[in-house]
């Protein structure tokens, strides 16, 4: 039997101010399954809960309604998060560290010991072209450069589940293409991945199964071979084509 | 020109929502009003302390005022990137710099106002109530109305400021402000022909003056360094001008029915001038060198 | 383990790394240094070298309380604002060690401060001056007396008549707090004598007498004191505080040497408080010994703060969790005062509910409100370790464990934007 990797039962969430009154309610009602070594995509328009959904997976948020597990756990539980890795949207790195010690410091708090952490954090600096740099600041860091850090943060405890939110924003093609090799390699070698994007067409070289959400609800899901489409055909038709602005009125 | 207003008006705006910017509001306002109504220590001189609170809570938390909330602007603007939004439109770096100025000293105004209002409210209320004290033979308070209309004024304006914020969706922050200078005006409206206010305004005046030095100068640090950075260093000017900031002398000059010459007024004003000029040189100046990113 | 050193290393870097530390430091530094050429003293080296010790480690105290409770206030709130916070909070690390190693990287930062300026101190002033054990008679407690006070003070016509609408309970708590400033009157040829619990037999005791207000006879004062075959003579006061030596060794502990006796030679009546104006002096060890001992004491209460301010970083956003804890500060240093020379008889309403007000807050803030480490270091009095014991275990062990469990708990929910 295929083991769940991350398991959502009717979640839903609502922010509230701070007189409790709803204000937005981000996902209504969410079912999901990832299974061990799969690449799940999680697409959907800004605001459809994509983030939101993510965060909840991660523990950093928790839900108002339903049952969200992760590994069988509870995602606040530390033995869940201890196979956790987590990739953001924007790299939110420590600007005083340097990218060796970012790793470093990252390698504690998944408590691997000195040589490992030593081992890893070279492996991985080689992994993303960082080596040269390992000594510098990452607060003078480029966006690219950040984004490499960011992502070799968030493999070092070898995770099992690798969350990785827009993983290819900020970066140019060719980097995009790295990255994208990287997950499928990653996958490949047996781990589990869940990936939000825009780039529907990122999605559609590297997943295996996508959901797509709108308004906090799931619209569609499947397998890439079995849309029958184009991921991009399939998403329009899914979540509507969006309006066309009306530029006569300004131009005149 | 309406760039100019437009930058002034949302800085003003913006720091005026800031939760920060209420609580030294509040806080001052605490001070003046309940430190001659609480009276250990003053020995029956209910006048004094109200003069001598009023007038401190307007100089220091003035001060407090200016450089946090100045710095927070500026160093907001740097660092969540809309500097870069803002000056890729047609506008001057030093007109930038001047108006976001502005809109600090329109906000700190804000603040002063407030203050000043709730101060001259109490200052009369224990006049009043020394001089019914001298004719009963009691120890001096404040006069009951002043008194109820001065803690009013801290209090109305968050509890409806609180109640409009939950159900009509106002914003907290930015309604509590305006509440409590409207209050604090409507309350001293009924002194307003007495002698008192005209004679309490110039000194508030010239007391107002150090925090538009220290907007100037928190602006400049701010453009330079980063927030603690700028912080510290106008912490450092403040403890260094500590000297040159006594309020006592002033409060001394109303005490029985006395005034400040309208001359000092007119000096401490000119003396202010060539120090805001520097500190706005100096900004303007390291705003027009430094490079438009996210450090 | 890993994580938590992991996360101090992570706090002390960004400490060590900005200028605020190098700034901090140089302040402190310098202010120990200059402090003796900038504040003036009485005049005389006594009086100059009390001031040292208290101002120059206080002035360090108060410069690094604040600075650290600021960044303490602020080292939770600006990750959560940064949104770095959440990468520290998915990996498999308790959310209590997230608060508990930012407190621990900000103690050790504080505590070292605090060692360099003690540090400085010793060099600078006598170490091997001694420090005295500080004994007070014993006395009937202060409830006691009040309870025996009630009737008189009641049926005193003077009593106001507020006070006489209050309930007995009310009442009896007020005379127990003015018991303290009750006055004994020891008349000429009369002889008066308090018992301590010292038992000791060195030859190193001298008794304290204070004179704390222009009302006390002072140079009239003439008498003898004996404590079992030690005696000490005393005549011709001339200042607020007196140290009288006994000379001979007190004896075993026989009984006799526990009670001490005066016997009023003098031309007038002496009047003392025996709960403040006389005390039994016995040498304990060094001003090297007693710093280390203030200095530990310091560290613990800025523990509390720090824990404190930790938890209202956890809880506010940044400028209003700094803000919050700087006012704490401010009227933590307030309150003691407040509530020492409150009147607590005042007829007025508002200064009755001022005065309970400012007497809650100093309940609260206790722990760090009396710098009592620092009055007893200046003034050669030994800072006991079973004081140093309770206020660690209390400040730095009990209230930062509470405060930093109530973090963890906040830490989650803040998140979720609530």
């Amino acid at each position: 039997m295929v083991e769940n990797v991350i398991e959502l039962q009717g979640v839903e969430k609502t922010f509230r101010d701070f007189w409790l009154r709803p204000t937005v309610k981000a996902v209504a009602g969410l079912d999901l399954t990832v299974a061990r070594g799969e690449v799940f995509g999680l697409l959907g328009p800004n605001g459809s809960g994509k983030s939101t959904t993510i965060k909840m997976i991660l523990g950093l948020l928790s839900p108002s309604a339903g049952s969200v597990r992760l590994f069988g756990l509870s995602p606040r539980s530390v033995a869940a998060r201890q196979r956790l890795g987590y990739l953001p949207e924007l790299s939110y790195l420590h600007p005083f560290l340097t990218a060796k010690e970012t790793l470093k410091y990252y390698a504690g708090l998944c408590n691997l010991d000195r040589r490992t952490a030593k081992e890893r954090t070279s492996q991985l600096l080689a992994m993303v072209g960082l080596e040269d740099v390992a000594n510098r600041a990452v607060g003078g860091f480029s966006k690219g450069m950040a984004r490499r850090v960011a992502l070799a943060a968030s493999l070092i405890g070898k995770p099992e589940l690798l969350v990785l939110d827009e993983p290819t924003s900020g970066l140019d093609p060719v980097s995009t293409n790295e990255v994208k090799t990287l997950v499928k390699t990653l996958a490949a070698g047996g781990m589990t991945i869940l990936m939000t994007s825009h780039l529907l067409g990122d999605a559609e070289d590297v997943c295996s199964r996508i959901m797509i959400v709108n308004h906090g609800k799931s619209v569609a899901e499947g397998k890439i071979g079995e849309i029958g489409s184009s991921l991009n055909d399939f998403f329009l038709a899914k979540v509507g084509e969006g309006r066309d602005f009306e530029v006569a009125p300004f131009l005149k | 020109m309406r760039q100019f207003f437009s930058i002034a008006r949302a800085t003003a705006l913006e720091m005026a929502s800031e939760p920060l910017a209420l609580l030294l509001t509040l806080s001052a306002m605490a001070l003046a009003v309940l430190a001659p109504i609480m009276h250990y220590h003053q020995f029956g001189e209910a006048s004094r302390m109200a003069r001598d609170a009023g007038l401190s809570a307007l100089l220091v938390f003035g001060i407090a005022y200016a450089v946090f909330c100045t710095v927070k602007s500026v160093r907001r603007e740097i660092d969540s990137g809309t500097l870069e939004m803002a000056l890729a439109h047609p506008v001057s770096r030093a007109g930038f710099f001047l108006a976001k100025l502005t809109g600090a000293a329109l906000a700190y105004l804000v603040f002063a106002v407030t203050v000043t209002a709730v101060s001259v409210t109490t200052v009369n209320g224990a006049e009043i109530g020394g001089r019914i004290a001298a004719k009963v033979g009691d120890v001096a308070t404040v006069f009951g109305p002043s008194r109820v209309c001065a803690i009013s004024a801290i209090v109305v304006p968050t509890v409806l400021g609180a109640v409009l914020n939950r159900f009509a969706r106002f914003r907290f922050t930015l309604t509590a402000t305006v509440l409590a200078l409207a209050i604090s005006l409507v309350g001293m409206i009924p002194y307003i022909d007495g002698s008192l206010v005209w004679r309490f305004l110039p000194v508030a005046a010239v007391l107002t003056l150090p925090a538009f030095v220290f907007i100037s100068a928190s602006a400049a640090f701010a453009v330079k360094w980063r927030e603690n950075a700028a912080t510290s260093a106008a912490g450092v000017l403040f403890l260094v001008s500590v000297p040159l900031l006594g309020n006592y002398y002033l409060s001394d000059i109303l005490s029985k029915g006395g005034s400040l010459p309208l001359h000092h007024l007119g000096i401490s004003f000119a003396a202010t001038i060539p120090m805001v000029a520097a500190f706005v040189m100096l900004g303007v100046h390291l705003f027009e060198g430094r490079d438009v990113d996210r450090t | 383990m890993k994580a938590l050193w992991n996360i101090i290393k992570l706090e002390l870097l960004a400490n060590l790394r900005s200028r605020a530390f190098f700034l901090l430091t140089s302040a402190s530094v310098l202010w120990m240094l200059v402090m003796p050429s900038v504040v003036k003293s009485d005049g005389t080296d006594e009086g100059a070298r009390q001031l040292y010790v208290h101002y120059s480690l206080g002035g360090v105290f108060a410069l690094v309380l604040v600075s650290l409770a600021a960044a303490a206030a602020g080292s939770l709130s600006r990750d959560r604002a940064a949104k770095r916070l959440q990468l520290t909070m998915v990996r498999p690390v308790r959310y209590f060690l997230i608060a508990a190693g930012r407190y621990l990287a900000l103690l050790t930062i504080g505590a070292a401060e605090l060692v360099l300026a003690a540090g400085i101190l010793a060099c600078k002033t006598d170490a091997s001056r001694p420090c005295d054990h500080v004994l007070s008679p014993i006395l009937p407690s202060v409830w006691e007396e009040a309870e025996d006070m009630y009737e008189v003070y009641m049926n005193d016509v003077e009593t106001p008549k507020e006070v006489r609408a209050m309930s007995k309970e009310d009442v009896v708590a007020l005379l127990a707090a003015k018991a303290p400033d009750h006055y004994q009157t020891v008349g000429t040829n009369e002889t008066a004598s308090w018992e301590f619990a010292y038992l000791g037999t060195t030859d190193k005791l001298r008794v304290q007498l204070r004179f704390t207000n222009m009302y006390d006879t002072r140079e009239d004062v003439n008498g003898r004191f004996s404590l079992g075959q030690a005696t000490g003579a005393v005549s011709n006061i001339t200042q607020a505080v007196a140290k009288v030596p006994l000379s001979g060794v007190a004896g075993p502990s026989d009984g006799l040497a526990r009670v001490l006796t005066f016997e009023n030679h003098g031309g007038s009546s002496v009047m003392l408080r025996p709960r403040r104006d006389i005390q039994l002096l016995v040498e304990a060890d060094s001003l090297a010994c007693n710093l280390t001992r203030a200095t530990l004491e310091l560290v613990a209460m800025l523990s509390v703060a720090l824990a404190f301010a930790m938890f209202l970083g956890a809880s506010l956003g940044r400028s209003v969790a700094v803000f919050a804890v700087i006012t704490m500060l401010v009227l933590t240093a307030l309150t003691p005062s407040v509530v020492a020379d409150a009147d607590e008889f005042a007829s007025e309403k508002m200064d009755r509910i001022g005065y309970r007000i400012a007497k809650f807050t100093e309940k609260f803030t206790r722990p760090l409100g009396a710098l009592v480490p620092l009055e007893k270091l200046a003034n050669d009095v030994c800072v006991e370790r079973a004081e140093v014991v309770r206020v660690m275990t209390l400040n730095l062990g009990v209230y930062p464990l509470l405060l930093l469990m109530l973090s963890a708990l906040v830490i989650p929910r803040k998140q979720d934007g609530l």
